[in-house]
């Protein structure tokens, strides 16, 4: 089942959850609660079950998009008791691409005017 | 404030790692621990963003989404492990040891991984053994959840089982009757507290009778408000505390306590926007100042004898007895007696009731010198028990049914999973051939069983929550405590005991007949064992069981249907049609003892509503028909004041003698109307026209009867006549009465009318429950209560009806696809349709034909249970027991013929190849 040496780009679609986890992970690695609360407030205030998150944490592990760090970059935090948990390339590649789904798909609802326009694009 | 939190957060974490039982255990043992920190840190969050609510909402996603997440990671484990044990490794040792799932697991955990798999592989049959069972534990647990709440919680008081009310029972051995009061004298009260030993404190409450309506007044309109007058001790000896403010006592200065007052939470909110600046103001009370000291909880409440007369009516502001007012205590002191209407004691620890009365039976023979005419003994009742007493029967009632629902639920699962057995009996017999214990077999098929009873527990726990508001909001106005009901972990736990017992249950003749499994029977062919006899007898049990409590529910709905039916058709012996009743109660201190004064009120009240158009006729009485009093009464008769047109109005004759006149004032001889059933219990076969009605151990002669009325179902439509004696308003005018109208048309288009005509009389007389005696008497306990269980019964009734079909169809489809091939072979050889249709139909009458008498008969033990809700039906009734036995046997007929129709619809062609 591993996946490691896919390409990022073949992943997408990406389930929702994930990617709102891999989102979570774009600035820099996070532990456990760090997603949590990163992927409730993006999903709009959607209670996410901690064992499910877990579950798909373990499964993009798996697929090589995510990876268990030792958290060095957050030394004050008590490390022993925190798994942290980062991007891999291929999971930047994956949810680089996957963005980039999401927006032709935005695109295309604002072209049906679906959506207003943007006023920012 | 850290100690709370973490104790919350640990409670988070053990909640949550309960529910992650769910999980396959590698899942627990790597991310275990961390999900549930995460779980709690999350509910820590929630809590601060968004208070208790927000935690709930986190608490029950948990509550489906670990077990969804749970169900999937063991489906995909699952997978994973077939996968691998594809490639044949040696299995034949292991199948030998554990012959069930491929798994590498043994025990509960492989017993459970292989029950979820076997389920998902029949999604539907999964989909319906839910729906069933969740049927029935959720309707059980619904009711448990108000049971607990009304029957089983104690007060929410501190100590509140040693509470208990005093109440008095006399016999007359000289008449015969018996009596209950709630009444205790003032000197009895008295030398109880100074002599009784085994009692720690006494409460004196006044909630009827004159002094209990306040009026408050000064801000807004006028509201009415029932009070309750209490010793100061109350409240302490009690043991409750006000939510803001405080409460008195009888410490405090005298003056304070002729003018505090305790409010309900409901006034707080209602009336004075719940702003605490109310404790800093004076409110007017009967136009007298009071200072509010404080504010009672929510949660506070008492045995309150009112809301059992009148749903909803409750006390909501208590009063030290020593503000009433100077007159009336003036007065009590002159008749020698002032009598409380409740006493309430509570007992030093470890005293039971009936040591305590017999003490207090003492102190009162010595100091109330027992009047030798009644035997009077004192009882002592717990407080608890008492408030709930109107509650027992109806709640016995649904238990009963819901009872019958679940069994009937289980039966029915039951039933299913024996056929699945029987479909799978090969599988079965092959495991058995390769080694597998009888006892792994059964494991196989309870562990199935118990999953899906669980899960129905799960579900039914969550329905009850919807449920349970929706009874309260049904049934709450009848059933005392109903409002306390919530859905807590006791109800889980509950629901939880309830699932096992019904996961047990419906297991229990599937994995006996697993266990009894042939495997040569089972292997000789792919079908053959589940057409063995032995299978379809116990399929044909179980469905008689079915049949058989459904129609004991359904014979139990349909004596309550016709209860309602007669009761309905019942002549109360007075007329309530365009009748409009209106309280006009006076305040004592507009009269100060001048009876006259209210005569002559009385005397222009009457005259200005008669004068109306639109009213027939007028009349003031002091108990208006159906409205039942409370139980003070020493008599033998009850007592009503009514004036001079009463009877007329109420088209209640006169059998004897005359009714009142004109004639009959205050300076004339005083005269009574008794009724015939007081006539009967006092005279026997003599003429009572001319005789006196006296008291018993009264010396006075007593009043002059000259009349005997009709009976009438005054108190209550589904009651007896009570014994009466009706006395003359003008000779005797009281305070409160209520006045009747007889209008031409419609009683409400006059409503208006009469008050502009009594506020032109006087225009401070306050107007109050204002109701047709058609409303009254439909509103009344007897047919609300009986008119809602008969709802929930028959509701009952019908899933049970329901559920016993689908279980014949399954039975009579079954039958015929066991023996496609015989009707293949008999349409054939030119049998007709119709023949074979009867010929399989008998497959599923067999067990309606036991199934229905055994229910009847069964209905006619029970029926004894259900006898104080029927009113003018036995509950042996032979109608209503025909008709029921009809009505199942029809459907079930009809369900058998249906399903029997279709199944052998097909082409004698197709059958044969069916092999």
């Amino acid at each position: 089942m591993s996946a490691g040496e896919q390409r990022g780009e073949e992943m997408v679609p990406l389930q929702p959850r994930d990617y709102l986890i891999l989102f979570s992970l774009v600035d820099g690695e996070l532990h456990g609660h760090g997603i949590l609360k990163s992927v409730e407030s993006e999903a709009g205030g959607v209670v996410c079950d901690p064992a499910n998150l877990y579950r798909s944490l373990r499964k993009l592990e798996r697929q090589g998009l995510v990876v268990e760090t030792d958290g060095s970059s957050h030394p004050t935090d008590d490390r022993h008791r925190r798994r942290y948990y980062a991007l891999t390339a291929v999971g930047r590649e994956a949810i680089v691409a996957e963005a980039a789904r999401l927006v032709r798909l935005a695109d295309a609802a604002k072209a049906k005017k679906l959506v207003p326009a943007s006023e920012g694009t | 404030m850290s100690q709370p939190r973490r104790h919350g957060g640990g409670a988070a974490r053990l909640y949550y790692r309960l529910l992650l039982l769910t999980y396959p255990p590698e899942f627990r043992r790597e991310d275990g621990a961390d999900a549930a920190a995460l779980f709690a840190e999350a509910c820590r969050e929630s809590f601060r963003a968004g208070g208790v609510g927000q935690v709930l909402r986190r608490l029950l996603r948990a509550l489906v989404d670990v077990p969804r997440g749970g169900f999937e990671a063991r489906l995909s484990a699952g997978r994973e492990l077939a996968w691998r044990s594809a490639g044949l490794r040696r299995r034949t040792r292991a199948a030998r040891r554990a012959p069930g799932p491929p798994s590498t697991g043994r025990g509960l955990g492989s017993d459970l991984r292989f029950a979820i798999q076997s389920l998902r592989r029949r999604p539907a049959y999964a989909a319906t053994v839910l729906a069933v069972l969740t049927m029935g534990i959720g309707a059980t647990t619904t009711l448990f959840t108000i049971v607990d709440a009304v029957l089983l919680r104690p007060l929410d008081l501190p100590g509140s089982e040693s509470l208990v009310e005093v109440r008095i029972h006399g016999v007359n051995p000289e008449g015969g009757w018996e009596w209950s009061s709630s009444r205790v004298r003032a000197d009895v009260l008295d030398a109880w507290r100074q002599g009784a030993a085994p009692v720690e404190g006494f409460v004196a409450v006044n909630d009827s009778g004159l002094d209990n309506i306040f009026y408050l007044t000064g801000t807004d309109e006028p509201e009415r408000l029932r009070g309750a007058l209490v010793s100061s001790d109350f409240f302490r000896t009690l043991g409750a505390q006000a939510a803001l403010g405080r409460v008195f006592g009888p410490g405090d200065d005298p003056n304070l306590l002729r003018r505090a007052a305790v409010i309900s939470d409901g006034l707080f909110r209602r009336r004075f926007a719940g702003d605490p600046a109310v404790l800093r103001t004076a409110v007017l009370l009967n136009d007298e100042p009071f200072q509010v000291v404080g504010v009672m909880g929510p949660g506070f409440r008492i045995y309150d004898p009112a809301s059992r007369i009148i749903p909803g009516e409750k006390v909501e502001i208590w009063v030290p007895l020593e503000a009433l007012p100077e007159d009336a205590l003036r007065a009590a002191q002159m008749r020698g007696q002032t009598n409380y209407d409740t006493v309430i004691a509570r007992l030093r620890p470890g005293v039971d009731p009936a040591t305590a009365a017999a003490a207090l039976q003492a102190i009162r023979d010595r100091v109330a010198l027992p009047d030798p005419a009644q035997r009077e003994t004192v009882h002592l009742v717990r407080l608890r028990e008492r408030m709930v007493e109107t509650a027992r029967a109806p709640l016995a009632l649904l238990s009963g049914a819901v009872a019958l629902l679940l069994a009937l639920s289980c039966v029915n699962v039951a039933g299913v999973q024996l056929a699945r057995t029987a479909e799978r009996g090969s599988e079965l017999a092959l495991r058995v051939a390769l080694g597998a214990g009888r006892a792994r077999l059964v494991r196989l098929v309870v562990s199935e069983a118990l999953l899906l009873a669980l899960l129905a527990g799960g579900l039914a726990w969550i329905a009850a929550r919807a449920a349970v508001g929706l009874v309260v909001a049904l049934a709450g106005s009848t059933l005392p405590r109903a409002d306390e009901a919530v859905v807590d972990l006791r109800v889980l736990l509950f629901a939880f005991a309830v699932s096992a017992g019904s996961g047990a249950l419906s297991a229990l003749v599937p994995a006996w007949h697993a266990s009894a499994q042939d495997p040569a029977i089972g292997l000789g062919s792919g079908r053959a064992s589940s057409a063995s006899p032995r299978t379809r007898r116990l399929q044909s049990s179980v469905l008689a069981v079915q049949v058989a409590l459904a129609t004991l529910l359904l014979v139990g709905g349909a004596l309550l249907v016709r209860t309602m039916g007669a009761l309905h058709d019942v002549d109360p012996g007075i007329d309530p049609e365009d009748v409009v009743a209106l309280d006009l109660y006076r305040s004592r201190q507009r009269y100060r003892g001048d009876p006259a004064a209210i005569g002559r009120y009385q005397d222009q009240v009457l005259a200005a509503v008669h004068r109306l158009p639109g009213v027939q006729s007028a009349a003031l009485a002091t108990s208006p028909p159906f409205r039942p009093g409370r139980d003070f009464y020493q008599r033998e008769w009850r007592l009503r004041m009514v004036s001079t047109d009463y009877f007329r109005l109420l088209r209640q004759p006169i059998v004897r003698g005359r009714g009142f006149t004109a004639s009959d004032t205050v300076d004339g001889e005083p005269v009574v109307v008794i009724n015939e059933t007081l006539a009967r219990a006092r005279f026997g076969d003599e003429d009572p026209l001319g005789k006196r009605l006296r008291e018993v151990g009264d010396e006075r002669p007593g009043p002059l009867i000259v009349g005997v009325a009709a009976d009438a179902r005054h108190e209550s439509i589904d009651q007896e006549p009570l014994a009466a004696a009706y006395q003359s308003l003008e000779q005797s005018p009281v305070y409160r009465a209520t006045l009747l109208v007889r209008t031409a048309g419609d009683p409400a288009a006059l409503v208006a009318s009469l008050r502009t005509a009594i506020w032109g009389i006087d225009p401070e007389q306050p107007i109050e429950r204002v109701i047709t005696l058609q409303a009254q008497l439909q509103g009344s306990r007897a047919l609300v209560v009986r008119a809602l269980y008969m709802k929930l019964v028959g509701l009952f009734a019908l899933a049970a009806l329901a559920l016993t079909l689908t279980g014949i169809y399954g039975v009579v489809a079954r039958t015929v696809a066991q023996r496609t091939r015989e009707i293949g072979v008999r349409l054939a050889l030119g049998a007709t349709h119709a023949r074979v249709v009867r010929g399989t139909v008998w497959s599923g009458l067999a067990p309606i034909a036991a199934g229905i008498p055994a229910g009847v008969l069964a209905s006619l033990l029970g029926g004894r249970w259900l006898a104080s809700f029927l009113f003018g039906v036995p509950p042996h009734d032979p109608v209503t027991l025909l008709t029921v036995a009809g009505i199942v046997g029809g459907s079930c007929v009809v369900a058998a013929w249906a399903t029997a129709r279709r199944a052998t619809s097909v082409h004698p062609g197709e059958a044969l190849r069916a092999e």
